[in-house]
């Protein structure tokens, strides 16, 4: 059962409501480097990932008031640098090109191709393993829908429930599409240690 | 069980939350198939090495420019007259400048000799626009701070229908230095200075007359403009005349600060708590009749 957030979050959370732009700042400083880094797994790279967390913040400023006291913070933020990933891909989508490695996946209900991205590449996150490379281009070739709840589950840690919460989808349907991730995830990443 | 129901039910399995029947079916499935075997280990060792992804540190700043974007936007929705207006002046003041240097370049001014083209191998520039209405100067300095004998190079252009004259001293040079300043064109001079060692900020006041009125201004001008320094500051500042808490305030925050008509004799003390230079300012001005506006350029204090 949900408490809501702490007792000095939900005091932050009031004074933002009534426009203390301090009070919010604080609440800023908190969750910048989770809200960051869950934009930096989602797009894959910083500049981008800098430009949604940034806009995320924003977006939650301009909206706190409608924020349900009932809920946490932190959810409600993850919440929102999801829809700005997810409203960033529909925009830049016609800018980009279409990946020679698209993949459609058929047990998809959407059918979703994966989209190659011309800005910054796995390179300006400094990864330093060819493992953590491979790692990182998997994740990368996932749908966008499925990345997004194998980085929420596998490593910003959220439960089920907060996943149902922040993506807004049935819990069966979470399951399946994590499932779906994980071993699409297993199969390249198996495939390229076989070819290799 | 087969390879495709394991594979269907694969999450549940490893996070186990299948129904016994079925875990104990998966189970079995997984000690006699070496493909869903190797697959579960597979997916088990997942999470531990996205975990160990590393992830770059939020950049310099981040928090500082999601905040200053939130005041600019509560600006915005507040005074939307008021930087229309802004904009508005800001342009004209852009198109007279460059009628004026289309001018000059078309009629060079050669009776005097102090005065030169302004430009040429400048490394430093501060441009400090004058938001009220006319006679109004309008001054864009460059200070060439490397060069063996450091100068800055100066125009000053009178936005008035009559000439004036201007009188500018700079913290660090004993000398004052006299201009005619014909209306409506870009005068150029250059003056030598003596930077002062361990300051980072240049003061200059100004003393300018148009017609049968004075102006005294005050520009600090930092030094260094490109070199970064935190947004948001605490520290106290014991009561100070203005200008020199204003000089405080420029060097810390590494920002321009433009004082025009302000009281001289007014003391004011400057102690931000984690705030802007502009909320520090603004603090501090309450009860001096002083205004503060922020421009592009830099703060601008005006005693009117």
């Amino acid at each position: 059962m949900r408490s809501g957030p702490p007792p000095d979050e939900r005091s932050l959370i009031e004074r933002s409501c009534k426009g203390d732009v301090h009070a919010y700042d604080v609440l800023v400083r908190r969750y910048e480097r989770i809200m960051y880094q869950l934009a930096v797994r989602l797009t894959g790279n910083t500049d981008d990932a800098a430009d949604i967390a940034q806009e995320a913040f924003i977006r939650g400023w301009n909206h706190i008031k409608a924020f349900r006291r009932e809920a946490m913070f932190s959810t409600w933020m993850h919440r929102i640098v999801v829809n700005v990933f997810l409203d960033h891909r529909k925009k830049n989508r016609n800018k980009k090109h279409i990946s020679l490695e698209q993949s459609i996946d058929a047990n998809q209900e959407a059918t979703t191709m994966d989209i190659a991205d011309t800005a910054a590449g796995p390179e300006a996150l400094a990864l330093e393993t060819e493992q953590q490379r491979e790692l990182h281009n998997a994740l990368m070739d996932l749908p966008e829908a499925q990345r997004t709840l194998m980085v929420l589950f596998h490593i910003q840690e959220k439960t089920y429930e907060e996943l149902v919460e922040i993506t807004g989808l049935p819990l069966g349907t979470v399951k399946s599409r994590l499932n779906r991730a994980r071993l699409a995830m297993r199969d390249r990443l198996g495939k390229r240690n076989s070819d290799s | 069980m087969d390879c495709t129901t394991w594979r269907e039910c694969a999450s549940d399995h490893i996070d186990g939350t299948l129904p016994a029947k079925l875990a104990r079916e998966a189970d079995a499935h997984v000690q006699n198939c070496i493909e869903c075997a190797a697959d579960m280990a597979g997916i088990k060792s997942l999470s531990e090495d996205l975990a160990a992804l590393q992830t770059p540190d939020v950049p310099l700043y981040f928090s500082d420019n999601i905040l200053s974007k939130i005041e600019a936007q509560r600006i915005a929705a507040k005074e939307p007259w008021w930087r229309a207006a802004r904009l508005g002046i800001t342009t004209t003041l852009a198109g007279a400048t460059v009628a004026s240097f289309v001018w000059m370049q078309m009629h060079p001014v050669v009776d005097a000799p102090n005065r030169i083209r302004a430009g040429a191998g400048g490394t430093r520039r501060a441009v400090l626009p004058a938001p009220v209405v006319a006679p109004v100067l309008n001054t864009r300095w460059m200070l060439h701070a490397d060069a063996a004998r450091p100068t800055y190079d100066i125009e000053l252009m009178l936005l008035s229908k009559s000439a004036g004259t201007a009188k500018c001293t700079i913290s660090g040079d004993p000398h004052a230095y006299r201009f005619t300043l014909a209306p409506g064109v870009a005068n150029h001079f250059r003056i030598p200075i003596s930077l002062v060692q361990n300051e980072n900020i240049a003061t200059v006041n100004i003393q300018w007359t148009s017609g049968d009125t004075t102006h005294k201004r005050t520009e600090h001008h930092p030094l260094s403009p490109e070199t970064p320094t935190p947004r948001r500051q605490s520290f106290g500042i014991r009561d100070l005349p203005i200008a020199d808490a204003a000089r405080e305030v420029s060097s810390r925050y590494n920002i321009p600060i433009t004082l025009e008509d302000f009281p001289e004799t007014t003391r004011i003390r400057v102690s931000p708590i984690h705030a802007t230079a502009e909320e520090a300012l603004t603090s501090a001005l309450t009860n001096t009749g002083c205004t503060l506006v922020t421009t592009p350029d830099g703060l601008y204090i005006s005693g009117k």
